[in-house]
């Protein structure tokens, strides 16, 4: 099956084109990636740390290593790919981005890279989001973007892109769309997982550096799957096992997706046997999408990369025991990682090496796992 | 050639003007809906585009969003909806077209549905998110089953790109009239006249023209170039905010400007 694709309305067509030319312009422009590795050094604070978890080995039984995304400027490695893209747009000529939503992460993200470029920035987010994630909301404006809450249909995530697209339909003259994650029609998630790619990258000279081996497995949370596809990529064509670990109710790989063509590119979405896109329940927002990005789709198919659902239990204990074990507290997107470690341990042998990406940092899901806890007291 | 090209061909030989209205299937709900477009049918429109329902409408704006949520809501399938417009096959006149997102469609397999299509007695279908370079199958299998195929053409589409479009459309190019979803506010009246006026130079397909038309003299304006003209935010509205008698009484007010 051929995933991916440009499944748009006519009038993103032309705008879609004109980008893919701009971008076969500048990904290999010496100029452009010079600057924008003087960004992503001196800005996003990169490279990120490759950190060995000495207290989470021991209890595991094996070495694993965190890459540190959390440490990214905004707090994950959402700003990898805004910061490119703004500068993308920014080249072509556009004094306006817009982006979606979940929890927030990439709205900031793109309104700090706006903020320092000189863009316009409108950011859309589901009414719901816009409610538990108020103080992002507020981050956001703080940054000079305007918010836009999106009540349509299940006022989350999935919805805060359909109006990103329709608003980048009006709009196409001046305004690009940074779309935050490998989805969306040709050539956004090439473009995605190139400027995502820097994680592995790092991640794979740091590994050599500090044991003289490739990694056997690396493991990442996918909800539409840029931070796994950034790690995974750079290793495609080394002996070295991926692993993504999906939300249970967002599990569109690994329980539930059916192919289907959303969101301008064909893939694995969640739907019914009509093909209409069914609502998501995962307790990371981030994760909180009933589809995948197109590479995904084809590891999985191509049986490159493996893909397992984790329950929002075992996410907890993974927030909470980085948190204990490591002083770190991660998102709850990234816990997902965690926890489906912990919770299948006994599949690694004592000298297998984990990468495990630590996508972002968990401030942002501190009041939630805090109510969580306290209900789970109450009984 | 099919039975939607065949109409709009016959229209044109006799000097005449094309009025397409769009309705969604299942808003207010199945049957009232039909009856829609059976009246629509008797007060004269050449053709009707039928909608099925998406859960993520996005090249709609917000009044066809809330027609196809609430026709969802309701439960309506596309199977459901092929079933009852086949049921009335005798009572229609006129070539109905089927208007849906791409999803559906590929859910239930190109020549599959486009087999429902045909048995529901349709003449063909809009798929907004299907641009020609992702229509491979769905053109063939529209050619196997003689259906129409109805492309669009946008307002920043280039000229190449028009020809090659239309070299893939058998029944009408649909000319968006503005950037953006349907029910926004058509800016510029005279330069959608003008980008018609140049399709027509490229080709000699019919053209018919959609989005934001709400006035009758936008309606008259339109057509001094255009083929057709396609109405459905408005008559929508109408029927959220009177009912049926004031959505036909809109449209007879439009159809009157043709």
């Amino acid at each position: 099956m051929r995933y991916g694709g440009r499944f748009v309305p006519e009038t993103l067509f032309w705008p879609l084109l004109e980008l893919e030319e701009a971008w076969k312009r500048f990904k290999d422009d010496e100029e452009f990636k010079e600057e924008l590795s003087v960004l992503l050094r001196d800005y996003a604070g990169r490279p990120t740390p490759l950190y060995f978890a000495r207290n989470l080995s021991r209890v595991l039984g094996f070495k694993v290593y965190l890459k540190r995304e959390d440490l990214c400027h905004t707090g994950a490695h959402k700003i990898n790919n805004t910061l490119g893209q703004c500068f993308l747009a920014k080249k072509m000529g556009k004094r306006r981005v817009i982006a979606e939503t979940g929890a927030g992460q990439h709205g900031v993200a793109t309104a700090s890279a706006s903020a320092l470029l000189g863009l316009e920035c409108t950011i859309y987010m589901g009414e719901e989001d816009v409610k538990r994630q108020s103080l992002n909301v507020f981050r956001m404006e703080l940054l000079g973007a305007k918010v836009i809450p999106v009540s349509s249909g299940s006022k989350t995530l999935k919805d805060a892109i359909n109006e990103a697209l329709r608003d980048w339909a009006a709009n196409v003259d001046d305004t690009h769309y940074v779309i935050g994650s490998v989805v969306g029609p040709h050539p956004f998630p090439e473009i995605v997982r190139e400027f995502q790619s820097v994680i592995g990258k790092e991640a794979k000279e740091q590994i050599l550096k500090l044991e003289g081996r490739l990694p056997t497995h690396l493991i990442a949370c996918v909800g539409g799957g840029s931070n796994a596809l950034g790690l995974f990529y750079p290793f495609e064509k080394d002996p070295v096992r991926f692993i993504g670990v999906e939300a249970e109710g967002a599990a569109t790989l690994s329980l539930s997706g059916e192919k289907g063509v959303f969101h301008g590119f064909l893939s694995y979405f969640i739907q019914d046997e009509w093909g209409q896109i069914l609502p998501t329940d995962a307790i990371a927002a981030g994760l909180d999408y009933p589809g995948v990005g197109p590479d995904h789709a084809r590891y999985k198919e191509a049986g490159r990369a493996e893909y397992y659902p984790l329950k929002k239990e075992d996410a907890i204990e993974g927030f909470l025991t980085l948190c204990c074990l490591e002083g770190i507290i991660p998102a709850l997107e990234s816990a997902h990682a965690i926890g489906w470690l912990l919770k299948n341990k006994d599949r690694f042998n004592s000298d297998d090496l984990v990468i495990v990406s630590l996508s972002g940092r968990g401030d942002k899901d501190v009041e939630l796992v805090k109510n969580l806890l306290r209900r789970k007291a109450d009984g | 050639m099919g039975e939607l090209r065949e109409r709009l061909s016959q229209l044109k030989a006799h000097g005449e003007k094309a009025i397409i209205p769009y309705i969604v299937a299942g808003f207010p709900d199945v049957e009232t809906s039909l009856e829609l477009v059976l009246q629509l049918q008797k007060r004269g429109a050449s053709a009707i585009e039928i909608g099925i329902p998406f859960s993520d409408p996005m090249a709609d704006g917000p009044v066809i969003q809330t027609a196809h949520a609430v026709a969802l809501q309701r439960g309506v399938t596309p199977l459901l909806i092929l079933e009852a417009i086949k049921e009335r096959e005798s009572q229609w006149k006129i070539p109905l077209i089927i208007m849906t997102y791409f999803n559906p469609i590929f859910r239930i397999g190109e020549r599959r549905f486009a087999q429902m299509v045909k048995e529901a007695g349709i003449s063909g279908a809009i798929i907004p998110d299907l641009p020609p370079e992702e229509a491979g199958e769905w053109i063939k299998a529209s050619k196997d089953y003689h259906l129409d195929t109805v492309f669009l053409v946008a307002p920043n589409t280039p000229e190449e790109r028009i020809k090659k479009i239309a070299s893939l459309t058998t029944g009408f190019l649909y000319y968006l009239s503005l950037k953006g979803v349907t029910g926004s506010k058509i800016k510029d009246l005279e330069k959608v006249k003008e980008r018609i006026r140049k399709i027509k130079d490229i080709t000699s397909l019919p053209v018919c023209v959609g989005f934001g038309i709400r006035e009758r003299w936008e309606v008259r304006t339109l057509l001094e170039e255009a083929d057709g003209i396609i109405v459905g935010s408005s008559l929508l509205r109408a029927l959220m905010e009177g009912g049926p008698s004031q959505m036909l009484e809109l449209f007879m007010e439009l159809q009157g400007a043709t």
